[in-house]
């Protein structure tokens, strides 16, 4: 099977500078596959980014998307590939669909035509469809700079989505966008996937924008320092810890019940008593104990826990 | 590659910098202000304080000889800096709207230099015409005739500023050194053109610099057409070189600019 996106010993230090932006970096995407690189800002997420859709060149090593070498056929790579950019990638001035006909004379979906009537069906087809999608299709021909942030974000997705590519690249594509926004978001791109099977790769410094990755890179100064499922990367700083506080008075109560439980426990430095669930259940905890709770909370471990325990440093 | 589909994809650059043109009525304003400002502040005040100073060589000019002076000579440099920064916003362009997605999709970079090249002059051409109004409401005395004579020609300056802007485009890096390098460049090109003020006696160092500047020859050429009936003091004054020896220098400088900018830019590319 070819990979999706292949980098091998990948380096790229900018003119002028004295440390290397993205600094050997090795990966494999299979094809189908949603990838994350998961980092803080200036960890190299874009740069390693502008390499694979073919507008950098690295200064050491070399990277393939789908067997072809981005040095050898960027243009045939190109064809291949959906980009979207930090920032919305559109003219303001013009309408949604206006923008959405420049990007298709591009990819040769339609040929160049100043009104939209004239140009081909496949075009029109197209269109309706990825703007549906992305629900706006009464705003169409509307000028972008009507839109809200969101909006055209959606906007910038169904662009990129336009000529069918099979590998989409999304360079942090919801920063700035809210949260019921970049859900909504996240909740076409996952079932378009579902639909077509590309390939997504994406870079994003929310942790847990990356939960919704099959693999995930945790990228440091340019370096990946872990890849794996969030699941399992989860794992790597431990299992869910159950607190429970008991009602005020009965702490004693609560220690001598779950000692005759043989349930371990440690308390925390305001007196909560913290299980360790491993591979257990809260539930199976709970509905043992008799004594009254004022408080129960289940801590998972996030991503952030697993980029501190890797680097002693906070994502943001 | 298929020529036919970057054909398309060439005339579609192209359009796109017409429709947003169009489309804002501010930037269509401003780029009326600066030709016009100049003509008020150095054809009219050209005209009203040096044309009286009785017994100079100024005084045998005609009445408003100064607004015609200016006029012609901001007909090309009008088109000839339009174009010229058109082409040097192809740096910028990477960080911004829709732009950023055509250097990742699949279209040549010679087709992108062309669709912009092209796009860049029509836009100079539409801006043109309002200077032309504009023109003839201070009060020039060209015959409309003249001018829509020196429009062809309106090409070649709009394609050599162009190509001279892809060759600056291909050198500088990021948003900010292109804003900032832009003026230092327009500015000296501009007052070296002979749009504004006479250049026929310049020092030395100055005039090796005003030979070299193309914008100097697309100025020259548009008085040569302008003013090929007149003789004598006008004659001496507006034309220094004859019509067929600017339009070959600008032959020659604009396609040693697209070939060397072409090759520059395209090396560029990827290489940052």
């Amino acid at each position: 099977m070819i990979p999706a996106i292949k980098a091998v010993d990948l380096v790229k230090r900018y003119k002028k500078a004295n440390f290397n932006a993205v600094d050997k970096i090795n990966l494999e995407v299979n094809p189908g596959e949603v990838y994350g690189f998961l980092g803080p800002n200036g960890a190299g997420k874009s740069t390693a980014i502008n390499m694979f859709v073919t507008s950098l060149f690295p200064t050491q090593g070399n990277v393939e998307i789908l067997g072809v070498d981005t040095q050898e056929d960027p243009t045939e790579i190109r064809r291949m590939i959906g980009v979207v950019y930090q920032k919305p990638s559109l003219d303001e001035k013009l309408t949604a669909e206006e923008n959405l006909r420049s990007h298709a004379v591009l990819y040769e979906l339609t040929g160049w035509s100043p009104s939209y009537k004239t140009t081909s069906t496949e075009y029109k087809e197209r269109v309706e469809k990825v703007i549906e999608i992305v629900g706006l299709k009464d705003r169409m021909h509307d000028v972008v700079k009507t839109f809200s942030g969101g909006m055209k974000r959606r906007l910038d997705i169904a662009k990129a989505l336009l000529h069918t590519p099979k590998v989409l690249f999304l360079d942090e594509p919801t920063t700035g966008i809210d949260p019921h926004n970049r859900r909504e978001i996240w909740g076409y791109l996952t079932d378009l996937q579902k639909e077509d099977r590309f390939t997504i790769f994406l870079t994003t410094q929310y942790l847990e924008e990356a939960e919704i990755c099959d693999r995930i890179s945790i990228i440091n100064k340019g370096k990946i320092l872990v890849t794996d499922t969030p699941d399992n990367l989860k794992r790597l700083v431990g299992d869910e810890l159950l607190y429970i506080s008991p009602v005020n008075g009965q702490e004693s109560e609560l220690k001598s019940e779950l000692e005759s439980l043989n349930i371990e426990y440690q308390t925390d430095n305001v007196g909560s008593f913290v299980i360790d669930l491993g591979k257990g259940k809260a539930q199976k905890v709970i509905s043992q104990i008799k004594t009254e709770l004022d408080e129960i909370s289940i801590k998972r471990p996030t991503l952030d826990d697993v980029f501190i325990k890797l680097t002693g440093d906070k994502i943001k | 590659m298929n020529i036919r589909a970057e054909i398309n994809k060439t005339l579609m650059l192209a359009y796109r910098d017409v429709l947003k043109l169009l489309r804002d009525r501010p930037r269509l304003f401003i780029s009326l202000v600066f030709p016009v400002m100049f003509m008020v502040v150095f054809g009219i005040t050209l005209d009203s304080s040096l044309s009286g100073l009785a017994g100079s060589s100024f005084d045998a000019l005609p009445n408003g000889f100064f607004l015609n002076y200016v006029f012609s000579g901001i007909l090309a440099q009008s088109i000839f800096q339009t174009s010229f920064a058109g082409i040097v916003s192809l740096v910028s362009d990477r960080e911004e709207d829709f732009s950023m997605s055509i250097f990742v999709a699949p279209i040549s970079r010679l087709s992108i230099v062309l669709g912009k090249i092209i796009g860049e002059s029509l836009v100079a051409f539409i801006q043109v015409f309002g200077i032309i109004i504009f023109g003839y409401i201070l009060g020039i005395t060209i015959s409309l005739e003249r001018v829509f004579l020196v429009l062809p020609f309106g090409i070649l300056f709009a394609v050599t500023g162009g190509c001279l802007g892809l060759l600056v485009a291909s050198r500088i890096e990021g948003k900010e050194n292109a804003q900032r390098t832009f003026p230092l460049l327009i500015l000296p090109l501009t007052f070296l053109s002979g749009a504004f003020t006479p250049v026929n006696d310049l020092p030395l160092i100055l005039n090796i610099i005003k030979s070299l500047n193309p914008m100097y020859y697309a100025v020259d050429l548009s008085r040569s057409i302008i003013f090929a009936n007149e003789a004598g003091i006008v004659r001496d004054f507006t034309i220094n070189n004859s019509f067929g020896y600017n339009l070959l220098v600008l032959i020659v400088l604009g396609l040693s600019f697209l070939l060397i900018g072409t090759f520059l830019f395209t090396r560029k590319e990827g290489n940052r």
